[in-house]
């Protein structure tokens, strides 16, 4: 595995702990003062930022077709999750949907997430099916 | 776009892969280029001119 590679792939794990860090510390009860919560909340941040910053040189090093089909690969996603997630709104905003938590729909009320990891989840399909398209297409 | 990629590589003998070492770029880029699905930005078709030594306008056809 390149150098390159390992130090992104360190850097979401790192950021990756942190964040699991962060939500256990936020679940203990010890953690009382807003400032002290907002801090541990916002510890992930910082690698996640580089893990942005690698992503985008790892992305300016790929030669241009690779660019170009990593490129409509991320429309795809973008596209893709953007209509998806606002139409899901919609249909949640009426009552057709249940609401959705972290991991998926939560019945018990108070429990409800942002659908962070659903909405990564898919993304990154969508992500990979761009990818798949995009490659076939310049093959 | 239209070129004379593969006729001028065949020319030379080179194989695709052999070509795209010496463009800087993957042997799929090689590929899409010759087959008229990706045109390449003009410093990659400056960098085509110079190792095959003819004019842009010999190997591209911007008609097609």
């Amino acid at each position: 595995m390149k150098p390159g590679r390992i130090v992104l792939l360190g850097t979401v794990l790192v950021y990756f702990g942190l964040v699991i860090a962060s939500l256990w510390l936020l679940s203990l009860d010890t953690l009382t003062q807003a400032s002290a919560r907002y801090t541990v909340a916002l510890l992930p941040l910082g690698p996640a930022a580089v893990v942005m910053v690698l992503a985008v040189r790892r992305y300016q090093k790929l030669h241009e077709l690779a660019q170009r089909i990593h490129l409509l690969a991320l429309a795809v996603a973008f596209v893709g999750t953007s209509l998806l997630v606002f139409t899901w709104s919609i249909f949640e905003f009426f009552g057709l949907f249940e609401r959705f938590g972290l991991l998926g729909p939560i019945s018990r009320p108070g429990r409800e997430g942002s659908g962070g990891l659903l909405i990564l989840g898919v993304m990154f399909t969508l992500y990979l099916i761009g990818l798949i398209w995009a490659r076939r297409r310049y093959r | 776009m239209k070129n004379r990629l593969k006729e001028l590589r065949a020319e030379r003998d080179w194989t695709q892969e052999g070509l795209a070492t010496l463009l800087g770029v993957s042997r799929q880029t090689v590929i899409a280029i010759e087959k008229g699905k990706y045109a390449p930005s003009l410093p990659l078709a400056f960098r085509i001119a110079r190792v095959f030594e003819q004019r842009l306008e010999e190997i591209f056809d911007p008609e097609e």
